[in-house]
């Protein structure tokens, strides 16, 4: 049985937003949401200060309290794994983004669905990568089934220590990361990643 | 569990009225079903409380539906059994399970009234006072005083909404234990729910599941004693104020004990650190110092203690109401 999964090898990344930009023109993601994020996450005091460039997607858990929330079953796991929404299934209850401690649902208004990353489930069925594995410029992220002791990801997994975000959650994450730093559990503690001051509705909000 | 650290609280102000609100129709349940049993007015409350019950059940439906971001989807609550794993599912049919049996119920305790009334009339007219319609047969009361006091009241018999029909007679009882089932477990769902996000820590948490489920007991009794302290004598409902006063000193008590229990498993445990300071000292400290620990806890402890006049309990009921409606606020929104 395939279990698709990814690792993201956060010594390589270098916070160029590709991931991002990619989701964002696969799915077509609303301004303010993000499927898949990079988040900069700042460590220590002058002179030695250092930054950390993470990123976060849904994990497809194991144990996926997104997929146990849900009232409406609109939340189901693909045979190869991937956890993912129904939108004609969805009421908006918002159940799931409640759950999930990733934080990893938002709404899409126009869609009138709750909506999240699929490890672009439409790509995968055709043998692709997921968008965001193709953008990266330095393969920090490696995409594949963790079953297969052959794939790529499985090997990495072998060879490096790995760890996952929240452990402590247990979630039981499929996204595996490689942290020589230690610098997952920072996200948890240091809010200031995102500037949620942003105007990023282009204005709408204030020509409305 | 760990917050995200970026997001919003998905759920807003009206899920929180909801989970506040909930818990008057699972404590009224109960409560008219405690003094059902323990000799007072079972049916004759069932009907002020059936309808109010019924009255908040839709209210609160109508907020639900109207905080979904699909309001047409709703009924894929009700009709989806895919996901019992969900307690949103389970308490949507709940929900809907209850409010359905709350109207056999009215129907019943009116139908019941009605028959009595009829039956009564007769008595009184110097008739045997026995009423058949169709398979239905009302018994006269017992004698013709109490024949006039269930035609001034509009109910007579044993407690419970019960009817002379062979299928009332065999329904009435299902509707009963059903409404008595629903309404506990509804006192409990917003603890099953709100555990399984991280916006409402303290709902993990080892006390909440009484604290819900005391709450509800305490909005319930409430509601009664401030129907019993207000209402016309005529309605008969004045005998309640006595043992709602001593139930709502023994909730008051059982709900202090509950909440020294959880403070002390709360304080020093480092994953609630910041929960304890936001409501010792932090934003939601007004909020619990003075409508929880003061005016839901401490003044109407003191008043039902020392008073016994209608104006006093029904003073110390509304106290009540507002402390338990803070306390279920806070298990919503602190933390999150």
């Amino acid at each position: 049985m395939t279990r698709l999964g990814m690792l993201i090898d956060l010594s390589t990344c270098i916070g160029c937003h590709a991931c991002s930009v990619a989701c964002k023109a696969e799915f077509d993601v609303p301004l303010g949401a993000f499927r898949d994020t990079v988040h900069y996450v700042e460590q220590g005091s002058y002179p030695t200060v250092t930054r950390h460039f993470i990123p976060v997607l849904c994990n497809h858990c194991e144990d996926a309290p997104c997929l146990n929330a849900c009232p409406t079953d609109a939340i189901s796991r693909l045979p190869d794994g991937q956890v993912v929404i129904s939108e004609g299934d969805c009421n908006v209850n918002r159940y799931c983004m409640s759950a999930c401690p990733y934080d990893a649902i938002y709404i899409d208004e126009d869609k009138g669905a709750a909506q999240k990353c699929t490890f672009c489930e439409h790509r995968t069925a055709q043998g692709r990568e997921p968008a965001c594995v193709s953008a990266c410029p330095t393969g920090c992220r490696v995409f594949g089934d963790l079953d297969d002791p052959d794939s790529e990801i499985s090997r990495r997994v072998a060879a490096s220590p790995t760890t996952v975000w929240k452990e402590s959650a247990g979630t039981s994450p499929r996204v595996r990361y490689v942290d020589p730093r230690n610098a997952l559990p920072l996200i948890a503690v240091n809010g200031v990643q995102v500037d949620t001051r942003a105007d990023l509705t282009g204005g709408q909000e204030r020509n409305r | 569990m760990t917050a995200p650290f970026t997001a919003g609280r998905p759920w807003g102000a009206l899920v929180a009225v909801y989970f506040v609100i909930i818990g008057l129709p699972s404590g009224l349940g109960l409560v008219t079903w405690g003094l059902g049993r323990l000799g007072g007015p079972g049916t004759r409350l069932r009907r002020y409380t059936d309808p109010l019950s019924a009255a908040t059940l839709v209210a609160i439906s109508v907020l639900l539906v109207t905080d979904l971001g699909r309001p047409e989807r709703f009924f894929l609550m009700l009709t989806r059994f895919d996901n019992l794993g969900s307690p949103i599912a389970v308490g949507a049919k709940l929900i809907a399970l209850k409010l359905a049996l709350l109207v056999v119920a009215i129907w019943a305790v009116e139908r019941y009234r009605r028959l009595n009334t009829v039956a009564a009339r007769g008595y009184e007219r110097g008739g045997t006072g026995a009423v058949r319609t169709g398979t239905l047969t009302i018994e006269p009361p017992a004698s013709r005083r109490s024949a006039r006091d269930a035609a001034a009241t509009g109910t007579s018999g044993p407690p419970g909404p019960e009817v002379g029909t062979a299928v009332g007679a065999a329904l009435m009882p299902i509707v009963g234990w059903g409404l008595l089932a629903t309404s506990f477990a509804l006192a409990l769902y917003p603890a099953a729910v709100l555990s399984r996000t991280w916006s409402s820590p303290l709902a993990a948490t080892s006390g909440a599941g009484l604290l819900f489920l005391l709450t509800s007991l305490l909005l319930g009794a409430a509601a009664i004693g401030l129907l019993a302290a207000t209402a016309p004598a005529r309605l008969g409902l004045s005998g309640l104020l006595r043992p709602v006063r001593r139930l709502l000193l023994g909730l008051l008590g059982a709900y202090a004990i509950t909440l020294v229990f959880e403070a002390l498993s709360l304080i020093g445990d480092p994953r609630h650190s910041r929960t304890v300071a936001e409501l010792s000292t932090g934003a939601q400290a007004q909020l619990w110092w003075l409508a929880v620990v003061a005016v839901g806890l401490v003044v109407p402890a003191a008043v039902l203690a020392i008073e016994r006049r209608r104006a006093f309990v029904a003073g110390a009921a509304v106290a009540v109401v507002v402390g338990a409606c803070a306390a279920r606020f806070l298990l919503f929104s602190v933390g999150g």
